[in-house]
């Protein structure tokens, strides 16, 4: 089935792919923003992040329609979309772009200097191991549940706990380390 | 309250999961504690400054995970072997016309133990008996293009035969000679 009229796929939508039919757009319009906005947390770039977003809807479509009626449609596009952006900053590492594009789009001076904290949140979120890092992300930004959470990370319930306090910890112990000033009022 | 404890749940009221009371003896023990005290401030601005510059996303929560399995299932194919063994009973019973066989499929409620007595010219013909009861053996059939064997057992009642199915992965592990010792499969 063709894509409707007007639909923001179709300008998107990756060359050699079985076009989209309207449930599956729909389905789209209501998860791309969202995708779009977890792959900025961590590649901190609208394009790249657009980009990866509609590569995991591609690979979405690719599974078939029946698994896109499924409630695990949400938890593996949000799972696809941190791998591919852990993978793209991998691929970054290994081409040695500037430190501050590593460190979430902001240089450490330019955290200093702006001296405002959700800058040097975002500089040590960039630090934290990838698992970790997806956890805060997704509970702390996202707002998702531990169930959610385990669902699209692939482990359970505690063990996203786990990983969300481990992380909140660690954020807090590197900003009092590097930035003790941060938290004066 | 110690302050492990209190360390827990900042996290826990961070998570928005602790009680009215809870907050009220977390906010006592943060009254005379400073280091909790700013601990928790700690992570408050940490969260906020995380939300800081979050682009909310319109629309319905997505759904990450399936409902969860029900409990249920097992059993109720287990009564509902049962119902169906007492109703072909009754009805064969009953009616008593010729000899049926009733054939009941992988029960767990209702699979007895098996053990395999004689296997004689490999895999193809075996001697089973039901390890429960002193019921003598019977000769099986094994059909080669099935993945189930099938085993007949008498009941009280003369015109009905119950067949138990089992899987036939077992069976590999037989070998071409008759095995010596009785082995549960």
């Amino acid at each position: 089935m063709p894509i409707p009229e007007g639909c923001a796929m179709q300008e998107h939508w990756p060359a050699g792919r079985p076009r989209a039919d309207a449930t599956f757009e729909a389905w789209v319009t209501a998860i791309r923003p969202r995708l779009v906005g977890l792959a900025r947390r961590f590649l901190w770039n609208t394009h790249d992040a657009e980009e990866v977003a509609q590569e995991a809807l591609g690979r979405a479509w690719d599974k078939g329609a029946a698994w896109l009626e499924t409630p695990a449609r949400n938890a593996w596009c949000y799972r696809t979309v941190i791998n591919l952006c852990l993978s793209r900053r991998r691929k970054r590492k290994e081409t040695e772009l500037p430190a501050e594009e590593l460190a979430g789009g902001i240089s450490e001076t330019e955290a200093v200097e702006t001296a405002e904290l959700s800058g040097r949140v975002r500089l040590v979120l960039a630090e934290l191991p990838d698992k970790q890092r997806a956890a805060v992300i997704l509970r702390d930004i996202e707002e998702l549940g531990y169930e959610d959470i385990a669902a699209i990370l692939a482990t359970s319930a505690a063990g996203a706990r786990l990983l969300v306090h481990r992380g909140r910890e660690t954020v807090r112990e590197i900003l009092l380390g590097r930035w003790p000033e941060s938290f004066k009022s | 309250m110690n302050c492990r404890t209190a360390r827990e749940w900042i996290h826990l009221l961070l998570d928005d999961e602790l009680s009215l009371g809870d907050r009220r003896r977390l906010d006592e023990h943060c009254q005379t504690c400073a280091d909790c005290r700013s601990r928790r401030s700690q992570f408050t601005m940490i969260r906020g400054a995380m939300r800081a510059s979050q682009v909310p996303v319109a629309g319905e929560p997505l759904v990450f995970t399936s409902p969860r399995r029900r409990w249920w299932p097992i059993p109720v194919a287990a009564v509902a072997a049962i119902g169906l063994l007492i109703g072909g009973y009754l009805l064969l019973g009953v009616s008593g016309s010729r000899h049926e066989r009733m054939i009941v499929g992988n029960a767990p409620a209702l699979k007895p133990a098996v053990e395999i007595v004689t296997a004689q010219n490999g895999p193809q013909e075996l001697q089973v008996a039901d390890a429960g009861s002193a019921a003598p053996a019977v000769e099986v059939e094994i059909n080669p293009e099935s993945n189930l064997i099938a085993v007949p057992m008498t009941t009280d009642n003369p015109k009905v035969t119950i067949i138990w199915t089992y899987p036939k992965i077992e069976l590999a592990a037989l070998g071409e000679e008759p095995r010596p010792e009785r082995q549960r499969f």
